[in-house]
């Protein structure tokens, strides 16, 4: 078992009282599965991801990834974990706008310290197809392009677990399905464990297991 | 490691406007401390090369009574073989030709004079003849014109006549001093008795000069002089270039370079005070600047964060591009103040020399500290982000506010430390620094009060209430930036606006005419006789020399034995408490003259002391000072304090007795006399210098013209760094706009796309620059006034006089150039398509 969750809940304070954002949430993932989360906008989609990877802390319950408790972790830990054995796709690319697309793809390699960060880069751009490109800057490619070069910095460092918010959300349906075919074959063949947030039921459709959330619940 | 440098330094990079601009405002502060450092390290270099010239000898032996033949004994006696003597005396004296007279320098050189370096004349022999003819004098070219004489005409000196045989073309050592009363002239030693001007009444100061085989030896020869001569060490020389008292003094041309080197070095700490202001200002533009860039990386660093970058180390991207920063504007500003330093010292005919390298190094460190302070806060922002939240679109939260006043409290204490360090004064470096700091948030206190009272008012016109309306948002950095730049110039034009006004052509109707010194006891009766047939009342008054010797029985320390000053109090300390005391004796206040304190003194025990001198000596009413009146002890009680007017030129002593405490003592009177008809001032220096060849007049028209040149020549100096100032100022101002041109690029282009034309746009922002910018001025310049107020009134003693114009002109530039530097930096808010910029984001 790779993840796992636990009665996880998560409230934010507001003027008028703790605002209960999420409660209540159990899964369990093995490696190599896929997992979509679904929902109405505001339900808590991309609060569950954020902590998941351990960017935010849960109100209540407990995250397991590979068997350690992820509260346990410090801030550089939880860091060094993501940077070693988590990738990110973002619903708008996110890349770095002074970075080249190579850069962009190399930054994840150095931070975990990877000693042949640039051939690596180089191999993870022409696998998506953006070899040609590795040296242009983020605005002089199209919206699927930068999502591709956003897909090759998740998957840089071969990370056990890829969370995806979005990744389609902001792109044609053509161009959106080219990218969610990228996803799952590059994930299918270095068997990453997928846990995409959607709101394109055929991309949902095409992962192993659904978790549908309405007000902060899981909906069976 | 290296991969974070590499994306600082590609972060910075993606952002190169805000960088190019945090650039400039540090090098603008490190450039104006590496001018005045490389200008002062010159002359430095220039006084240790041309030590021996200065006072064209090894060794100087003088005194101001004839040097005793046992001190000639004991020179001799610790001068190695192979040595060489050569005697001067320097005295003033009236020269007189063509039925006028003038105040002279008169140096009176013996054989072998000078023993290095040398004297050039026009013609060139004319130097030759000086040393040949008993009766020859080379002139300072100056002195022909003003007594319509021409080389070849004869000269009257004292009673003696001499022959002009050339003008001085060069002196050794430049003559030593940049401030004179009067022309120089030279003669011949030996040509001063007949002249009447060797004798005993005749003030003087009486050099014996040396050289030794090896200069290096100076000291060592210096040394066991003053330990045969029972002198304590190097004379302590506070004001003017050479050793004052009748004591005897010994210096090396090397003491004598250091003294000069001190002299140059206090003014350069003041301009360095004022260098250090425009880093402050710089600081503040970084502030903004910093602030600005952590609002545009954040979310580049939040997605850091998400890839697996822990708080440290995106906190540190952020803080090695300010390091990265601070680095390059250090650098640059060093090698701007090394070429503007190079530049001033070649324009000022010196040598161009390298200041020293830790100077170079403290410049770096000083442009790196300003960079790391002003960006300390963001960096700590950043640190405490929450990535989600970020990434959100939610501005990072703001740090707890004990942080930032600890962050603020370290700055303060940091900024007040280098001040003193740099004016080298434990208060006065660091009291302005405070000034400066509590000026600083009196801006943003009425900022935060006057700004949101402009923003409230609803003019009709759009451009003015969306100009108000922003008013707040801007306002309060451009207002503290260039609140700070118009109070120093505002201060600084006001101090020179005033000094020249008590200086001016107008006030002189109100002085005397002329200050005389040197009139003898004996000489008194006729000399005021003398100025009686020509219908003129003297204000005449007795000088007796003394030496302090306790204050309320505790014996002051000598001058001589405090070398290693390290403050300037100390240095002001050692002044005042050095023992040579002028004492005068008066039945009443006299014209200038007023008693603040106590009585006026009466039995021959009592004194009344200037209430400045009390306070710096460290002395109150009641506090017994005992003096050394010429081998006699008296005790005086001090049961006056007096408040003295110097401006009037009226004469006048730290400390006055009644006549009954110095009956017997020899004294000297100097004095002033009345202006006098253009007719009888024509004759009158000349019937003077022949009838009192000894009596010195010094036209104090003419002095305050010099003094005029001198202030205004001073004032240049501190304009040019008071300039550097304003361009930090204009820097802050740039940085400020150019922070906020980013968030106003999304605003106007919505406004132009609801309807607004370009020129709406932009009339707004000048709107709002410009209000910002005028009150900023206005508020600054009256805060300035405030200073130079205080500064003229309390140190200075000069009445405040208000250069209007220049201060309008002042507040006008600054807040037109302001508004136009903010314009040209959000160029791309209100020239840009609007389209462009909405499909941005
Ligand atoms: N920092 C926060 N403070 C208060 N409420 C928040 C905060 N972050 C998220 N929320 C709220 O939590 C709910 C879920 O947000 P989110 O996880 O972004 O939803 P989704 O991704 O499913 O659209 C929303 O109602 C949002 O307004
Ligand atoms: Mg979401």
């Amino acid at each position: 078992m790779i993840l796992s969750a636990h009665h996880l809940g998560r409230d934010y304070p507001t003027p008028s009282g703790p605002l209960t954002v999420l409660d209540g949430i159990t899964f369990s993932l093995e490696a190599g599965e896929s997992l979509a989360v679904v929902g109405p906008s505001g339900s808590g989609k991309s609060t569950l991801l954020g902590l998941l990877a351990g960017l935010d802390q849960p109100s209540r319950g407990r995250i397991e990834i590979e068997g350690r408790d992820l509260s346990a972790f410090s801030d550089s830990e939880s860091a060094a974990f993501r940077a070693r054995r988590m990738g990110f796709v973002f619903q708008s690319h996110r890349l770095l706008p002074a970075l080249s697309a190579l850069e962009n793809v190399r930054t994840p390699l150095d931070l975990a310290g990877a000693a042949d960060a640039t051939t690596r880069a180089i191999a993870w751009l022409e696998r998506v197809g953006l070899g040609a490109r590795r040296d242009h800057q983020p605005r002089q490619l199209s919206g699927g392009e930068q999502q591709r070069v956003a897909v090759a910095r998740a998957l840089a460092n071969d990370p056990a677990l890829i969370f995806a918010d979005e990744p389609t959300g902001s792109l044609d349906q053509r161009t959106g399905a080219d990218l969610a075919d990228l996803l799952f074959s590059l994930a299918a063949e270095r068997r990453t464990t997928l846990v995409l947030v959607t709101h394109d039921e055929r991309v949902a459709a095409r992962c192993a297991r659904q978790l549908r959330l309405v007000d902060g619940r899981v909906q069976a | 490691m290296t991969a974070r440098i590499r994306l600082a330094w590609r972060l910075l990079v993606g952002r190169r406007g805000l960088a190019v601009l945090a650039l400039a405002c540090i090098a603008i502060g490190v450039a104006a401390r590496g001018a005045v450092t490389g200008t002062v390290a010159a002359f430095e270099a220039h006084l240790a090369r041309e030590a021996r010239s200065l006072i064209a000898a090894d060794l100087e032996v003088s005194s101001a009574r004839p040097l005793e033949s046992a001190v000639r004994e004991s020179l001799a006696a610790v001068l190695p073989p192979g040595s060489r003597t050569a005697e001067l005396r320097t005295l003033t004296a009236m020269a007189a030709g063509g039925g006028q007279a003038v105040m002279v320098e008169l140096a009176a050189i013996g054989e072998g004079w000078p023993l290095v370096g040398a004297l050039g004349g026009e013609p060139v022999a004319s130097v030759i003849d000086l040393g040949r003819s008993p009766q020859a004098a080379l002139v300072d070219p100056d002195l022909l014109p003003r007594l319509k004489l021409q080389v070849g005409d004869e000269l009257v000196l004292g009673r003696g006549h001499f022959r002009i045989v050339g003008s001085i073309v060069s002196e050794p050592g430049n003559g030593g001093s940049a401030f004179r009363l009067g022309p120089k002239v030279y003669v011949p030693l030996a040509a001063l008795g007949p002249a009447g001007l060797g004798d005993p009444g005749i003030r003087a100061r009486f050099h014996l000069l040396a050289t030794v085989p090896d200069p290096a030896d100076a000291l060592a020869v210096a040394t066991a002089l003053r330990h045969r001569l029972k002198l304590s060490e190097a004379p302590l020389e506070i004001m003017g270039p050479g050793p004052a008292g009748d004591q005897v003094s010994v210096r090396t041309a090397g003491e004598a370079a250091q003294t000069a080197a001190r002299a140059i070095a206090r003014g350069a700490d003041f301009l360095r005070l004022v260098a250090l202001f425009a880093l402050g200002l710089g600081a503040i533009g970084v502030a903004a600047l910093a602030r600005a860039m952590m609002l545009t990386q954040a979310e580049d660093l939040a997605v850091l964060r998400v890839l697996g970058a822990d708080r440290t180390s995106v906190a540190g991207v952020f803080l090695l591009q300010a390091v990265g920063l601070g680095l390059a504007g250090g650098l640059l500003g060093t090698g701007l103040g090394a070429g503007l330093a190079t530049g001033a010292t070649l324009a000022m005919g010196l040598a161009p020399a390298w200041p020293l390298t830790i100077d170079l190094a403290l410049g770096l460190v000083l442009g790196i500290a300003a960079a790391l302070v002003s960006t300390l806060v963001p960096t700590l922002t950043l640190a405490r982000m929450a990535p989600l939240a970020v990434l959100r679109g939610e501005a990072p939260a703001a740090i707890p506010w004990v942080t930032t006043a600890l962050i603020l409290a370290a700055t303060l204490g940091t900024t007040l430390i280098l001040a003193a360090v740099e004016v080298r004064s434990w208060l006065i470096g660091p009291s302005i620094a405070a000034g400066a700091f509590i000026l600083a948030g009196g801006l943003a206190l009425a900022g935060g009060l006057l700004l949101p009272v402009i923003a409230r008012l609803k003019p009709p016109s759009f451009a003015l209430r969306q100009g108000w309306a922003n008013l707040s948002r801007s306002g309060g950095t451009l207002l503290v930036a260039l609140g700070l730049a118009a109070a120093l110039g505002s201060a600084l034009l006001t101090l020179r606006g005033s000094i020249l006004a008590e200086l001016a052509p107008d006030r002189l109707t109100q002085l005397p005419g002329f200050f005389v010194l040197d009139v003898q006891d004996d000489q008194q009766a006729a000399f005021t006789a003398f100025l009686g047939e020509r219908g003129l009342v003297p204000n005449l008054r007795p000088l007796v020399r003394a030496r302090l010797q306790a204050i309320d029985g505790v014996e002051t320390k000598a001058a001589g034995e405090a070398v290693a000053l390290r403050s300037r109090e100390a240095e002001r300390r050692a002044f005042f408490h050095r023992r040579e005391q002028n004492l005068t004796w008066a039945v009443a206040p006299g014209p200038g003259e007023h008693l603040i304190a106590g009585r006026w003194p009466q039995a021959a025990t009592e004194c009344a002391v200037e209430t400045r001198w009390a306070d710096q000596v460290g002395v109150r009413l009641g506090s017994r000072l005992r003096f050394d009146v010429q081998g006699v002890e008296i005790e005086l009680t001090i049961t006056g304090l007096r408040r003295i007017d110097w401006l009037t030129f009226q004469p006048n002593m730290f400390i006055t007795c009644a006549p009954a405490a110095l009956s017997g003592a020899p004294a000297v009177w100097i004095g002033t006399i009345p202006t006098m008809a253009t007719p009888l001032r024509q004759t009158f220096t000349a019937d003077l210098a022949r009838r009192f060849p000894n009596i010195t007049a010094i036209d104090i028209g003419d002095a305050t013209v010099k003094a005029r040149a001198l202030v205004a020549r001073l004032s240049a100096g501190i304009a040019a760094v008071a300039v550097v100032a304003l361009l930090a100022g204009l820097a802050v101002v740039a940085g400020t706009a150019a922070a906020m041109a980013r968030a106003r690029r999304q605003e106007s282009a919505l406004i132009r796309a609801l309807g607004g034309t370009r020129r709406t746009v932009a009339l707004a922002l000048a709107v709002e620059f410009g209000t910002a910018t005028i009150v900023a001025a206005v508020l600054g310049s009256a805060a300035g006034l405030v200073g130079g107020l205080l500064l003229t009134t309390s140190q200075m003693q000069v009445s405040l006089t208000i250069p209007w114009l220049e201060v309008t002109a002042l507040i006008l530039v600054l807040s037109s150039t302001a508004t136009g530097t903010a314009l040209i930096t959000t160029r791309s808010a209100w020239h840009v398509p609007p389209l462009a910029v909405l499909r941005e984001e």
